[in-house]
């Protein structure tokens, strides 16, 4: 088994967090490229950073990963492999990853030294009234979910950065060692607010984070693909609203990009690269590179179902939690792109994808 | 312009600052190389069918810095041979491109096209587009109308 800085490196964690080694450089670090074109450093003429700015809603901010003492490793293993949607004011997420168990465990174990594994007390009902009373009162639900706890709100349109890491509380007591929640409420890690709270508030909100009964989760299926259009689709208007939008910023031509194509095209992410792009016509004509070799459109059906449009319809299973065998849901790491969109996209190969 | 004026323009392309690396996107419109703005705009000549406009822009023996910017150029210049009338330059280039691109479709698809110019290339092209066909992977209309050509021969 790789050791657990080959398998950050493998699995390229630095083009994202921070604490994981030597960050990747500017133009592949999904975070920092972003935040450089938000803030307007980057190199780009400034009208077309004006112009990509309002889409820059993906990658905006990511944890440090640095310091995860509190954590419980086994959480980190079980989120390595199935990662879920954590934080859901971040409209990015992490990808799943080609990694097997062995290997999580390693990289969990290298990320949070301390194996501890405190149980979570017995709290007195009374202290967890308390911490939810409190809880409420303080407003932390302006920023964090507690599913399965309080009813989810709507995000806020401005968001700042520490709006955006907040995590969903559900997973706190599977997360984060008890007394390590404690430490947080006194002295946060990220950019939560500090709030001066005495020792038996901090010990009610804790009570409250970590044994408040959870309800489910209501899950609302995965909807059905809506019906061919009945118009004409052309590739343009495709490359327009689906490929430039979701597919490129992955699978792109390494000719015009300075070698990397990209963790769909020349790999990334522990992915081998398949060198498929969706920056022009042909390029999207050229299929992906299989196991084999061989080049295979991604257009073809599987069973009644173009493979292209299986990818986009396997991240709606992911994101409720479910991966869909030999079949990983696109965009990686982003939400599903609409159904609408699907829709176009489907109706185009229908119609034999006109170029 | 003469010969000496184009090389010494291009020596000045080539050492031009270098752009920065864009990884997301084709994002060589907006860069500070020349080099690169020479390829970007032979491949829009290209685009606009003028082909001996692009074989003018490209085909003056110049290597390119960047090697993946001179395989662009390549194929630029071998497909527009091909489109001139000059179909064994252009196979020449294209089979040599297909061996760092292995069974890439569109390069498969422009060398069918070459062939099926020359007298004992027309098999070998119709074997291509075939292969491609059964694939789903024929690069564009023009692969697709040559086969139903040469189907029809």
């Amino acid at each position: 088994m790789l050791p657990a800085l080959a398998l950050l490196a493998t699995f390229e964690c630095n083009r994202c967090h921070d604490g994981v080694g030597t960050p990747a450089k500017l133009e592949k670090h999904c975070v920092r490229c972003h935040g450089a074109i938000i803030e307007g450093s980057w190199n780009a003429p400034k009208e077309m950073m004006d112009a990509w700015r309002p889409n820059l809603i993906s990658f905006a901010a990511v944890p440090s990963l640095e310091d995860l003492s509190g954590f419980r490793r086994e959480w980190v293993a079980s989120f390595l492999m199935e990662p879920h949607d954590l934080r859901p004011n971040l409209r990015g997420m992490m990808p799943r990853l080609p990694i097997d168990e062995a290997q999580a465990r390693e990289l969990a174990a290298h990320l949070v030294k301390d194996d501890r594994s405190e149980p979570i007390p017995n709290f007195d009902r009374a202290v967890i009234r308390r911490g939810r009373a409190l809880f409420e009162s303080l407003q932390c639900g302006s920023c964090h979910a507690y599913s399965g706890v309080l009813a989810p709100k709507t995000a806020p349109v401005e968001m700042t950065e520490a709006m955006r890491l907040a995590p969903d509380l559900r997973h706190t007591r599977e997360r984060l060692q008890p007394s390590y929640v404690r430490t947080l409420l006194v002295k946060p890690r990220s950019k939560m607010p500090v709030y001066n709270l005495e020792d038996e508030e901090v010990g009610a909100l804790a009570a409250f984070l970590l044994a408040e009964p959870l309800q489910p989760i209501d899950e609302t299926p995965v909807p059905s693909r809506l019906p061919l259009l009945a118009r004409p689709v052309s590739f343009a208007e495709v490359k327009t609203e689906i490929f430039e939008k979701a597919c490129m910023h992955c699978h792109a031509n390494p000719d015009k990009s300075f070698n990397d194509g990209g963790p769909g095209n020349t790999g990334g992410f522990g992915y081998k690269g398949r060198g498929l792009s969706f920056m022009s016509y042909r390029e999207a004509q050229s299929g992906s590179i299989g196991d084999d070799g061989e080049r295979r459109s991604v257009f073809a059906k599987q069973g009644d179902t173009p493979k292209v449009i299986a990818h986009l319809m396997a991240r709606y299973e992911e994101v409720r939690g479910r991966e869909v065998p030999e079949t990983l849901g696109m965009p990686m790491g982003l939400p599903p792109l609409s159904l609408e969109q699907i829709q176009l996209l489907e109706s185009w190969i229908a119609q034999g994808r006109p170029q | 312009m003469s010969k000496a004026h184009g090389a010494l323009l291009v020596f000045g392309l080539v050492t031009a600052i270098p752009a920065v690396g864009y990884p997301c996107r084709d994002f060589e419109f907006m860069t500070e190389s020349e080099e690169a703005v020479l390829i970007v705009e032979a491949e829009k000549a290209f685009e606009a069918g003028q082909y001996a406009k692009v074989i003018e822009m490209l085909d003056n023996g110049i290597e390119l810095r960047d090697w993946r910017r001179g395989n662009r150029r390549m194929e630029l210049v071998a497909v527009s041979n091909i489109r001139t009338g000059r179909p064994h330059a252009g196979i020449k280039s294209l089979r040599y491109l297909l061996k760092q691109k292995k069974n890439d479709p569109y390069l498969l698809t422009r060398l069918a096209e070459g062939l099926a110019q020359t007298k004992i290339g027309k098999a070998e092209a119709m074997a291509i587009l075939e292969k491609l066909e059964k694939a789903d992977l024929l690069a564009d209309t023009q692969g697709h109308d040559l086969l139903v050509r040469l189907r029809a021969s």
